[in-house]
């Protein structure tokens, strides 16, 4: 017995020094690196639609006409990676891509750790439920309900998470917030009454209502308006400028607002600053 | 509720070019997982004490703690060891470095139902070790292991459906992914698990087959 | 080092209930699955076609497909024919049936371990079928069903891994709620690790006390037992 305890802390030291390994310490990226080696590694979630889904295979969205632009305008090759969601972010730090292009709200924990690209999209964050259930009539009361969400670190579900907190201060909270891999199994587990409701942005869930009609409807949007942008790791700064200096353009030209025509059935406002949390990269 | 297996016909060529990856990736797997059981088994035969309880560690952790697990930490941990590779490999090598612990285990396993008197009997007859080693040990030890091998390969082809949360685009992605783009799932994931299904079945007729071809060369 | 032992100490009260989780899933399943796998058994070794048949292609299909293929389609497939349960019992239930095939294998293996003529001989020197089932059969089934399923338990609790992607809060699921607040995949994913390796290590020790124990020296001649899947 005493044999096998030791082989047990034997473990233990080896996984917790194995864990120490972890410290990554690349060289900052930037354009001209791109540029030099032809080609611009990226990292996207295709599984949210519009924003970035595979369809016949390919991967397709409003993230991946803007990105296409952008590629096209540096004059490089692009090698895109569909990532799941739940490493996407420790994928960046890993070096495993440089760019993580996929829609992704501009909360204070990752631009605390990330450097956020200027907007590409604004949206409100809100609950959508089966329609007709009358489980569950309004955001302000979720009491003994479950809300499903994307696996963090998912913005939506991490909207909900505190915006859960709030209520439940009142005694009003969820029972339980449900973690689902990606939006597709999250509106499926919606659908089938796995859940009683579902947080995304408001764009993603149009698109849900348009692919499924009459089968969801709104209850509520929770919080203010979220800014939607890419990341780079945040040594890369100046890989950022280059994008924002592309997305500005694109913004200029009124590309972008026929982008989001195309995607969203509508445009919006961009703004140039201001649109980062304090603390930013 | 209405059932549209015309998606099926949409998905099809997708699936198959999934299960085509599937089928590579466990075979690449299984093919490094080979020498890999070889090394942990030479080094737990003839390795010293240190290296004989770090093997048997090694061995007790990857058949004791879940696969899906063990893929996800070599997917993160690569890179962080100066390792960049494509998904793909990583799940190659997680894979590999799983199923080596159970083939060293088969080797081990083969090695102790060949009884030590067949070799005795050899020697006493003046034969070469090389010659023991090449005419009796080998023959009965690659009879005894090709049908648990080609069992491991099931199993692998099997468990490999893991590795669509590292994004490796096979059968179990792939479908994840039409299933996002249709909302279709019931009709896609019986297809799915038809194509594993055939997979395996075939396989394990070949087990079944192998088991028989060999059964000359296994000690009784 | 500071960051370390803040993240150990974060994450492993989440682990831990994450691992709580697993446990009770598991057991409630295995029950289930255990008590099933002796119907399929007895069903797969009967001599009626309409038992045998059902029973054996049931066996085939969860043993040939991958579990995560068979808990996507419980999960996402079921309720859309109508059948409506939480994620919890989704788990449990893909898990149960998982459980019952292989246990099933274990079983069918046990009763056929025992030689037919075993049971003529005892009744041949007059003992009841009930005491020769009891003195006879059964210790000799034992010493092969015991090591097969510590096998077939410890491969249940691995695999239930896999149900954290159909958003059961289980121990790998567990890992991902930390992932969202640390990033540090590498350091979470072993912790997780480890506390499975105990878990199956443990179990591995205790089922091979039971075995000696109940099997003493009573173990049948000639049946050898198989080594138990983990140190």
């Amino acid at each position: 017995m005493s044999a096998g305890w030791r082989l047990k802390l034997a473990g233990l030291a080896f996984g917790l020094s194995a864990g120490l390994l972890l410290s990554v310490g690349a060289g900052a990226t930037d354009l001209a690196e791109i540029k030099s080696n032809g080609k611009v590694t990226v990292g996207t979630e295709a599984a949210y639609a519009p924003f970035e889904f595979v369809e016949d295979g390919k991967i397709v969205g409003y993230d991946k006409d803007v990105l296409d632009r952008i590629v096209a305008a540096w004059g490089v090759e692009l090698e895109q990676l569909d990532v799941p969601f739940a490493g996407i972010l420790t994928g960046l730090d890993q070096g495993k891509y440089d760019i993580v292009s996929t829609a992704l709200i501009m909360n204070p924990e990752r631009a605390a750790k990330y450097a956020f690209t200027m907007p590409v999209a604004v949206a409100q964050v809100a609950i959508m439920k089966r329609k007709g259930d009358d489980k569950i009539t309004s955001v302000e009361d979720l009491t003994g309900l479950s809300i499903g969400g994307p696996v963090p670190p998912s913005g939506p579900t991490s909207v909900l998470t505190n915006y859960n907190e709030e209520l439940k201060a009142t005694g009003k909270g969820a029972d339980q917030i449900v973690h689902f891999q990606g939006d597709p199994e999250l509106f499926l587990g919606l659908a089938n009454g796995q859940i009683d409701g579902a947080v995304e942005t408001m764009l993603v869930i149009n698109e849900a209502m348009k692919k499924q009609p009459d089968t969801f409807e709104v209850v509520g949007t929770i919080g203010e308006p979220f800014y939607i942008g890419w990341v780079v790791r945040p040594a890369d700064t100046a890989l950022r400028d280059s994008i924002n200096e592309e997305i500005r353009k694109l913004r200029d030209s009124g590309e972008l607002a026929k982008l989001q025509e195309k995607w969203f059935g509508f445009s919006m406002e961009i703004p140039d600053s201001g649109y980062l949390p304090p603390n930013a990269k | 509720m209405t059932f549209d297996f015309g998606v099926v016909v949409y998905a099809l060529p997708y699936l198959l070019e999934g299960a085509k990856l599937t089928l590579s990736m466990t075979l690449l797997a299984i093919l490094l997982g080979v020498p890999v059981g070889i090394g942990l088994f030479i080094g737990l035969q003839s390795g010293g004490a240190v290296l004989r309880k770090a093997i048997s560690l090694y061995i007790s952790f990857a058949r004791g703690t879940p696969l899906f697990i063990q893929i996800l930490v070599v997917y993160y941990l690569l890179p962080s060891i100066g390792l960049d590779i494509p998904s793909f490999f990583a799940a190659v090598i997680a894979l590999s470095l799983n199923s080596g612990a159970y083939i060293s285990e088969m080797i081990r396993g083969g090695l102790t139902a060949i009884p030590k008197g067949q070799i005795e009997a050899a020697r006493a007859l003046a034969m070469p070790r090389r010659l023991i080693w090449r005419r009796i040990t080998l023959p009965q030890i690659f009879a005894l292991i090709l049908p648990p091998l080609t069992v491991e390969f099931t199993a692998l082809l099997k468990a490999s459906a893991l590795v669509s949360v590292i994004g490796v685009i096979e059968l179990t992605r792939t479908a994840q992914q039409i299933v996002a783009a249709t909302f279709r799932p019931i009709e896609i994931w019986i297809a799915v698990g038809l194509i594993y299904f055939v997979m395996c079945y075939a396989l394990g007729a070949l087990t079944r087959r192998i088991e028989r071809g060999t059964a000359v060369y296994r000690p009784h | 080092m500071d960051t370390e032992l803040s993240l150990v100490a974060y994450a492993m009260p989440i682990l831990l209930k994450g691992m709580g989780n697993t446990l009770f899933f598991c057991s409630i399943s295995m029950v289930i699955g255990f008590v099933l796998a002796v119907g399929i058994a007895l069903a797969r070794l009967s001599r009626r076609a309409v038992l045998r048949l059902p029973a054996q292609w049931f066996v085939e299909l969860i043993r040939n497909t991958p579990f995560l293929v068979q808990a996507f389609l419980v999960f996402f497939a079921l309720p859309k024919l109508g059948i409506r349960f939480s994620a919890t019992s989704a788990g449990i239930i893909v898990l149960s049936l998982y459980a019952s095939a292989y246990f099933t294998e274990a079983i069918r293996g046990a009763i056929l371990s025992v030689p037919r003529g075993q049971m003529e001989a005892a009744r041949a020197v007059g003992m009841p079928h009930f005491r020769a089932m009891r003195r006879i059969i059964f210790p000799q089934m034992l010493g092969y069903l015991l090591p097969a399923l510590t096998n077939q338990v410890i491969g249940v609790i691995k695999e239930s891994a896999a149900l954290s992607i159909i958003t059961v809060p289980e121990a790998a699921m567990a890992a991902q709620v930390v992932l969202g607040v640390s990033f540090s995949p590498v350091e979470t994913y072993i912790m997780v690790a480890l506390l499975y390796w105990m878990v199956t290590a443990t179990i591995a020790a205790i089922m091979l006390k039971v075995e000696r124990r109940v099997l003493g020296s009573r173990s049948a001649p000639g049946v050898a037992l198989p080594k138990p899947a983990t140190s």
